[in-house]
């Protein structure tokens, strides 16, 4: 699966290990969804959709 | 519920308590032992390890909740691994013995899965450091972690050796296990957002 969180993260300037606190996740695991090395759980898509204000579809695209 | 950052740290020191428990009732019960008469007494101090293990479980279990969904998948991965590993290993081994080889125990076992559990753990950190372009810098880590730890276990080995007493290869292996977890305690305890 696609995304785009590294650049939904990086137009707000936002670090990963501020992304990965906002989400209550470590940043390992925001770096693994950056790379496409992992697809998140259903109840992480929404939290992250929630934080950048979009659609999970706006963010996630099938590979 | 706590920050996922703080479940290292956490889980560092439950373990590492549980682990001074372990040590503690092992060593401990082989001198109280002959000090003691009734049987049943007797019987629960020669098991009286089992206490701390059951709190290492306990502690896994607790940090398996506190931390988050890809490092959970990452650990229920390498215990698979693990699982499997010793499931042929120990099947294999059984026929072995059939065919000479040396009889081993339950915990030889528990060793093999556990060895088995950090050495696909940490092809898994180290998967990570690549993705994130830090691989010289982990290779540099991996190899004084691995230093530190031979050097370490090397000294116990010839201080045991030196005073006669016995160091088992699975005493060695316990060793080996205190002295990477305190390297890790180190790193974990170093940076300011742990990682699991």
């Amino acid at each position: 699966m696609l995304n785009s969180l590294r650049d939904l993260r990086a137009a707000r300037g936002w670090s990963q290990a501020d992304l990965a606190d906002k989400l209550n996740v470590s940043r390992q695991t925001v770096n693994a969804l950056e790379t496409g090395r992992y697809d998140p759980s259903l109840p992480l898509a929404f939290a992250i959709a929630k934080l950048f204000k979009l659609k999970i579809e706006d963010i996630f695209q099938a590979g | 519920m706590a920050p996922v950052s703080q479940a290292p740290r956490r889980y560092f020191i439950e373990f590492n308590a549980a682990m001074l428990l372990y040590i503690a009732a092992a060593v401990g019960r082989k001198f109280v032992i002959h000090y003691v008469g009734d049987p049943t007494l007797k019987t629960l101090i020669l098991i009286s390890p089992i206490v701390p293990v059951l709190l290492t479980a306990w502690a896994v279990v607790r940090f398996y909740k506190r931390m988050d969904e890809y490092h959970r998948l990452q650990l229920l991965e390498a215990l698979a691994v693990s699982a499997g590993v010793t499931a042929v290993v120990s099947a294999s081994w059984s026929f072995l013995e059939d065919a000479g080889f040396p009889h081993l125990q339950m915990i030889d076992a528990l060793m093999v899965m556990m060895l088995t559990w950090g050495a696909v753990a940490l092809y898994m950190g180290w998967k990570d450091k690549v993705s994130e372009g830090r691989a010289l810098s982990a290779l540099k880590s991996v190899a004084a972690t691995l230093v530190y730890v031979a050097v370490g276990t090397a000294t116990y080995a010839l201080i045991m050796s030196w005073a006669g007493l016995q160091h088992p290869w699975y005493v060695l292996a316990l060793v080996a296990t205190v002295l990477f977890i305190a390297r890790m305690g180190f790193f974990i305890f170093s940076k300011k957002s742990a990682s699991c």
